[in-house]
């Protein structure tokens, strides 16, 4: 009877603990650095979201646009640099020249800067769907929200399309050979899809964005998007839409458009490019800008490296666009857009003077006046040294066919360090966390893609 | 009420008249000396327990017992001692003194250890139905100076591996436990220290690469007197969450009584030693030899200690301090430890038992910074060349050594027990531990220095840490008679776990003087945060027993679990567990070659539970910008997630025979369902972490296997081996259809039909040639295959004990591990920076030029030796990781030590009054290396004791070499 007893307790407190255990496991402090996306759907939470938004352009521009110049020729990896450790810069300065396609699509400075595009992108759209769903927003909010919805959205899509590659086109356009053909197999997924390239992108999703994003913008805000329009078109050679956008575009005086940066959320060029680690330098070229015209220092900038970070008599030279951590960096000028229309004007038979323009360009940094004229070789040399550093000689160089340009000092695999013949890739690969997960990327005709 | 009052009234006359009676009736006494029958040596703190009366007395410094008042008659005296068989005689006392001196034999095979099998379960290992290694720490902690406990389980138990993630003095422990059950978690067991779980996480530094500091360095090792370790699902499955990974319970040392009055004993102990670099010859293969071999140190070790202990029947305690030191082999390494301990045990009652265990630490750990660092010493050293003089290749060296990176933590660990026996064969259990650990992690970059990420403006980095952890244990055991010879106990309870965690970090630069550094002295915030995290676990569990006639021995029972979780429904889930096991040697005669023959069986489940915020949908965190504050996705969970379940079967066979040989063997075999893998998806959803589902599947087996042989025994002379052997093998047979998982450097995969992080990475064959026969690239496989495991599938070691002339002592221990590799990243950078030997020379060879080597006349192409220097140099293509896949077979001379103990020699003197016992000893750990990998040490993992990556090695610091002497005196 006894042991008939305690067994009846004991499974008496068992039944109690159990009811007890699910309650007590489940009354704890709740966390204070993350929240459930439901707390969101608040109108008092919409401004948070916008600027996370903004936020995450930042993060995103800077990473990309230092690959973009990368890999093009305005930055080298040169190992004479003390601190100039990490490969996979080498690789994309090389344009992955000679490595196995495993070390091509795990770079991680390559991963680093595409997973938060794509995140940034997911961040754009949620801002889109939440004011739709959440009622009660104010209307000055409702339309902040709608332009940095669409406007943020769109240009993710764009530099998803405009930047990213899913095969290399150098490998088959060859090497020094005009590469204008590489821009049209340029492009890259969203939502797990198959790769849209940069004219369907344009098309289909970055330019009715821009509109929507333009139905609310202001004065400003619109000359920033018709800039970007031209911009695009430019690239992909509709040189009349280029023009049409390009007229209503920034206007000396207007504000460069930048990404900003803080401490906390710092500009990419100090850590790789800058006083925090110098890893990528100057292309030899911009340094001898400044020397043979002293005034080109305005826009070109840059400064010779510490000694002691050289490992080499000769000197080398870092940038100086973005000496801080807070240092803004150009997305889009009214100097780009005068740009656009002098090429438009001397190349790409529109109207305009394009003599003026360049040296209107040139005169808003203190540099003398061009005497003219305004030939293929002006518009290039002019568009490197104005964009500097932007993220955008990589399409001047497939668009002008200057792709065989040799990178000095970018060591290629077989370890000799100067004088190779640059890769096989024009933009940016697209990396193995995208390839595994989503078959459409190497095999777009594959079920559901 | 009344009756009540009536029937305690009555008891109290009863009692007293029986007291009053037992008075006059006649009593004897009993007293003698209770040694070890092979040495004679007195044995300290033996027990001897008369039976019937339930009472004895403990034996005092000299190996002396005393019980009094024992009524005239016949008993069974039991006498008893830790590492001994017992021995239970029948005595007959007569009125007055009686003697009996009693001698004991070692428990050569450990059958009669008393030892944990499940949460409120202890048995013998003769008739225990699972597998429980145990390491009796502190016959080993005499002679030998541990840092932490990878040392001191290391080798000494089948199935366990455990082992630093490299040579840096402090740093994380990872465990490899048996196939490595499911794929949830981090791969890691429970531990526990006196019933605390504690707190076993590896805490990571600034960023920027490195080892982190691992909490379990805050254990003092000459505490602990007994490691049991459940090593899987089948003995641990009471212990349900994260158990199944197997649970280490550690037991730090308690009091003993000595004598029938008490007593007390001091011991004081001084060991002192170096650490030095003990893989020189394996430097030469880097072009910077002379600067890797000149950036290591002699490190010092020194350590003192005291303890005392000692009690009476009613009260024993155990109280020590420690202080240790102990020097790294490259500067900015130490660890600096001070632990006391004071455990007590009251008896107030017969049927009440108290027991106290409270320890704390204060540990200064510096680290410097290695592994995947251009910051770190052998980052510099090891993957560039430096200048001339031998200089470093990155960073100069003032700037590295001018970086301090200090934690100190403050840790107390302490835990009370209470258990109540009411009325006969029934246990109420009740404890409560704590284990709250405040951690303190400077870094302080002067200015002046160049160092990447702060340049030349110095940097401050400060984080703490405050992690508090309950653990609450209440149960019930009642043990029970059915019919004759059938005994039952039934245990029914509750375990409760409840952390919180605070941590907060904040960095600055920009500072003026390096004679200032608070941080308010630094112009630029760079960065700061907090994080909370409150979660609690909590299982129910119950366990039915069955003895019949020590013959045949059934247990079952289960648990059922729940863990805190994002969401509205806890996670929970039930696993069982049923055991049995047979006693062949109980049941028929065998013969008399064979002493013991027991076989096993048990089945049991466990599993990992999904994380705090698995279960969420979608959470949101705040990120900082110029733009201001806005919210960015932090994390992307599963709402349908539930907890993994791994099912394990064990089969045993422990074998002793001619009274030499004690043969363990066990087979076990695993299966995981629902296991949690976190998935990528593909980034271009947006989704960029990676996100949990049920999908994984994992199967393992393997074999444990140890042999104990006593091969000679005199009184003088004795001589024992303990051989143990381990296979494991691992399967991934679920991914959901998914595709292969890597890690960080893709080389390692969980991928359906290879093993558990494999190696996956398409193999080179050799060079191509031209139509010249000149070396034109690498013939590689197009699709990639497995090459091998980063987990051992052999494992072993060899342990000899020899004592000769009663008092020199020596112990040796070698261990091995085969068919395991590692992935040689430093030697990939090495080549890639220019520094690896091999590789120039092959560049000479084959005329493409190296700048680096001279005297070396190139081979004509062709010829059998340019064709084979083609093949090696296509084989350190670093674009191609399978190159750098190495086999990395090793064996170790771990430990060697000689003690002498002059006890007996001082008694022969005066000094004999005063000291009770002397023992000097002198030893060497990592003493040789053999190995088939040709970096610094098999024995590394760049990325902690954490990761899932594992046998990485990335300019990982090797595990040192180490000599030590030292001595023991007992008061």
């Amino acid at each position: 009877m006894r042991k008939l007893i305690i067994l009846g307790i004991l499974t008496l407190f068992a039944s109690s603990t159990f009811v007890a255990c699910g309650d007590w496991v489940q009354s704890t402090d709740p966390q204070i650095n993350q929240i459930e996306d439901d707390l969101l759907d608040d109108p008092e939470q919409i401004g948070f979201l916008i600027t996370g938004v903004e936020a995450r352009f930042a993060f995103t521009w800077t990473r990309l646009g230092l690959i973009a110049d990368l890999t093009a020729d305005q930055l080298i990896f040169d190992e004479v640099m003390d601190l100039a450790t990490f490969p996979t810069y080498r690789d994309i300065a090389s344009n992955f020249s000679g490595v196995g396609n495993n070390t091509v699509f795990t770079n991680n400075t390559v991963r680093n800067a595409y997973n938060p595009l794509m995140g940034w992108r997911l961040l754009a759209d949620d801002l889109l769907a939440r004011i739709e769903r959440v009622d009660g927003i104010d209307q000055e909010t409702l339309d902040r929200a709608t332009f940095v919805g669409n406007f943020y959205g769109a240009l993710s899509r764009y530099m998803i399309g405009f930047y990213l590659e899913a095969n290399a086109c150098g490998a088959t356009a060859g090497v020094g050979a005009p590469a204008a053909e590489c821009i049209e197999a340029f492009g890259g997924p969203i939502n797990s899809g198959r790769a849209i390239n940069a004219a369907n992108m344009a098309v289909n999703e970055v330019l009715p964005m821009l509109a929507a994003a333009e139905a609310v913008a202001t004065p400003a805000q619109a000359r920033v998007i018709n800039t970007i329009r031209a911009r695009m078109h430019l690239i992909l050679g509709n040189y009349g839409e280029s023009f049409a956008a390009a007229q209503n575009g920034m206007q000396p005086g207007d504000e460069p458009f930048q990404s900003l940066h803080s401490v906390q959320a710092a500009n990419e060029y100090f850590f790789a490019a800058g006083d925090g680690r110098i890893q990528v330098i100057p292309d030899y070229r911009f340094a001898q800008y400044v020397e043979d015209n002293p005034e080109e220092a305005a826009r070109v900038k840059v400064r010779q490296a510490p000694d002691n970070l050289v490992n080499d008599d000769e000197p080398r030279f870092q940038q100086d666009m973005y000496p801080l951590q807070d240092s803004p960096m150009d997305f889009a000028t009214w100097q780009e857009n005068h740009l656009i229309l002098a090429e438009l004007a001397a190349l790409r038979g529109q109207s305009g003077d394009a003599l003026a323009l360049v040296n209107e360009v040139r005169e808003s940094h203190g540099i003398s006046p061009l005497a003219g004229p305004v030939d293929e070789a002006v518009i290039i040399e002019e568009r490197d040294k104005e964009l500097f550093l932007m993220g955008l000689r990589m399409f001047d160089m497939l668009r002008f066919g200057v792709w065989n340009a040799e990178v000095l000092g970018t060591a290629g695999v077989d370890g000799s360090i100067a004088g190779n013949p640059v890769g096989a890739w024009r933009g940016i690969p697209i990396p193995n966390d995208e390839r595994n997960d989503n078959p459409c990327i190497n095999n777009p005709d594959a079920e559901g893609c | 009420m009344y009756r009540k009052i009536l029937s305690f009234t009555a008891s109290v006359l009863v009692l007293c008249l029986f007291s009053l009676g037992s008075a006059h009736a006649q009593t004897g006494s009993l007293s003698g000396v209770v040694t070890d029958a092979t040495s004679g040596e007195e044995l300290i703190g033996a027990t001897v327990l008369i039976t019937e009366l339930g009472r004895g007395a403990p034996t005092n410094l000299s190996g002396e017992y005393r019980v009094t008042d024992i009524p005239v008659g016949t008993y069974n005296v039991r006498f008893s001692y830790v590492g001994f068989r017992s021995q239970t005689i029948e005595i007959t006392i007569s009125a007055g003194e009686n003697t009996y001196n009693a001698e004991l034999r070692a428990d050569a095979t450990g059958r009669e250890e008393v030892i944990v099998t499940g949460i409120a379960s202890r048995t013998s290992r003769e008739i225990s139905e699972v597998a429980v290694s145990r390491v009796n720490a502190a016959d080993f902690t005499q002679n030998v100076s541990f840092q932490d406990l990878s040392q001191l389980i290391g080798g000494r138990v089948a199935g366990v591996g455990v082992q630093p993630s490299g040579g840096t003095v402090g740093a994380g422990v990872r465990f490899n436990v048996r196939s490595g059950a499911g794929l949830g978690g981090d791969g890691q067991p429970i531990i526990f220290v006196d019933g605390i779980r504690i707190d076993n996480s590896q805490i990571a530094g600034p960023g920027r690469g490195g080892q982190g500091t691992g909490t379990l360095a805050d254990i003092n090792m000459d505490e602990v007197e007994t490691i049991d370790i459940l090593k899987g699902p089948a003995a641990a499955a009471l212990y349900g969450t994260s158990g199944s990974n197997g649970v280490v319970l550690i037991t730090t040392k308690r009091g003993q009584a000595l004598g029938d009055q008490g007593g007390l004993s001091v011991n004081v102990r001084h060991t002192r030693g170096f650490s030095e670099f003990a893989r020189e010859s394996q430097t030469s293969q880097f072009l910077s030899e002379r600067s890797i071999n000149e950036v290591f140190r002699e490190g010092l070790l020194e350590q003192y200690s005291v303890n005392a202990s000692g009690g009476s029947e009613f009260i024993r305690f155990y109280t020590s301090f420690d202080q240790r030191l102990e020097e790294g082999i490259l500067p900015r390494n130490y660890m600096d430890r001070q632990s006391f301990r004071a455990n007590f045990d009251a008896f107030p009652r017969e049927d009440l038992t108290l027991g106290v265990s409270a320890g704390y630490t204060l540990n200064e750990i510096a680290l410097p910074d290695n592994d995947n660092n251009v910051i770190g010493y052998l980052g510099n050293v090891i993957l560039a060349q430096g200048g001339d003089d031998g200089t470093f290749g990155f960073t100069a060296e003032e700037a590295i050594n001018a970086i301090e990176d200090v934690s100190r933590q403050q840790r107390f660990l302490g835990s009370v027990s209470l258990q109540y026996r009411p009325i006969e064969g029934l246990e109420l259990n009740a404890s409560v531990g704590y284990d709250g650990g405040n951690l303190r992690r400077d870094e302080t970059i002067p200015p002046g220095f160049f160092v990447t990420g702060p340049g030349t403006a110095g940097q401050r980095y400060i984080f703490t840490r405050i992690n508090e952890q309950y653990t609450f244990d209440l149960n019930a055991r009642y043990s029970y008679e059915i019919v004759d010879g059938l005994t039952a106990s039934s245990v029914l309870g509750t375990q409760m776990f409840d952390r919180t965690l605070r941590t907060n970090f904040t960095q600055k630069r920009g500072f003026s003087t390096p004679l200032i550094s608070n941080i308010g002295a630094g112009e630029d915030f760079i960065n700061g945060n907090e994080g909370f995290l409150n979660n609690r676990e909590a299982g129910i569990f119950f366990e039915q027993n069955f003895n019949f006639n020590n013959q045949y021995m059934l247990s079952i029972g289960g648990r059922q679990d729940f863990a805190s979780s994002i969401g509205d429904e806890a996670p929970n889930i039930f696993y069982p567990k049923a055991s049995f096991a047979v006693r062949v040697d109980n049941i028929v005669d065998l013969p008399a070659e064979i002493d013991f023959l027991k076989f096993r069986v048990a089945y049991g489940e466990t599993g990992q539970l999904p994380e705090f915020n698995d279960g969420a949908s979608r959470l949101w965190a705040a990120t900082n910008s110029a733009y201001g504050t806005g919210g960015i996705i932090n994390f992307v969970g599963n709402p349908d997630i539930k907890p993994e379940r791994v099912r394990e079967l064990e089969l045993g066979v422990e074998f002793d025979f001619l009274n030499r040989f004690g043969l363990d063997l066990t087979y076990y075999r695993q299966w995981a369902e629902d296991s949690i893998i976190d998935f990528r998806q593909a980034p271009s959803t947006g989704v960029i972490n990676l996100v949990p589902f049920n999908v994984g599947g994992v199967e393992g087996q393997g074999l444990e296997t140890t042999l104990s042989i006593n091969a000679y025994e005199s009184r003088d002379f004795s001589l024992d081996f303990d051989i143990a052997y381990s296979f494991q093998e691992s399967e991934v047979t679920d991914l959901g259809g998914a595709q292969p998982l890597f890690d960080g450097f893709s080389v390692q995969v969980l991928r359906e039909g290879t093993a558990r992080s494999a190696f996956f990475l398409p193999r080179v064959n050799g060079a191509l040639l031209d139509e010249n026969g000149l070396y034109a690239g690498v013939d590689v496989d197009e699709d990639p295959s497995e090459i091998g495991s980063p987990f051992p599938r052999h494992t072993g070691s060899f342990a000899m004990n020899f004592r000769a002339f009663r008092n020199l002592n020596v112990y040796a221990l070698v261990d091995w591990a085969a068919d395991l590799y590692v992935y040689n990243n430093t030697r990939e950078f090495a080549i890639i920076f220019r520094n690896d030997r091999e590789f120039e020379e092959l560049r000479e060879l084959l005329g493409l030029g190296s700048p680096f080597v001279d005297g070396i006349e190139p081979l004509t192409p062709g010829t059998e030796e340019y064709n084979d220097a083609a093949d090696r140099y296509a084989r350190l293509q670093t674009a191609f990781p399978a190159n750098q896949v190495e086999r990395a077979d090793w064996l170790k001379l771990r430990e060697l030590s000689v003690s002498y103990n002059f006890t007996e020699m001082l008694r022969r003197t005066d000094v004999g009054n005063y000291i009770n016992s002397l023992r000097l000893s002198a030893g060497g750990r990592n003493l040789l290396t053999s190995t088939m990998y040709s970096g610094l040490d098999p024995e590394v993992n760049f990325d902690g004791a954490r990761s899932l990556i594992r046998g990485q090695d990335f300019l990982t610091m090797p595990p040192s070499r180490q000599f030590f002497f030292t001595v023991s005196l007992g008061f």
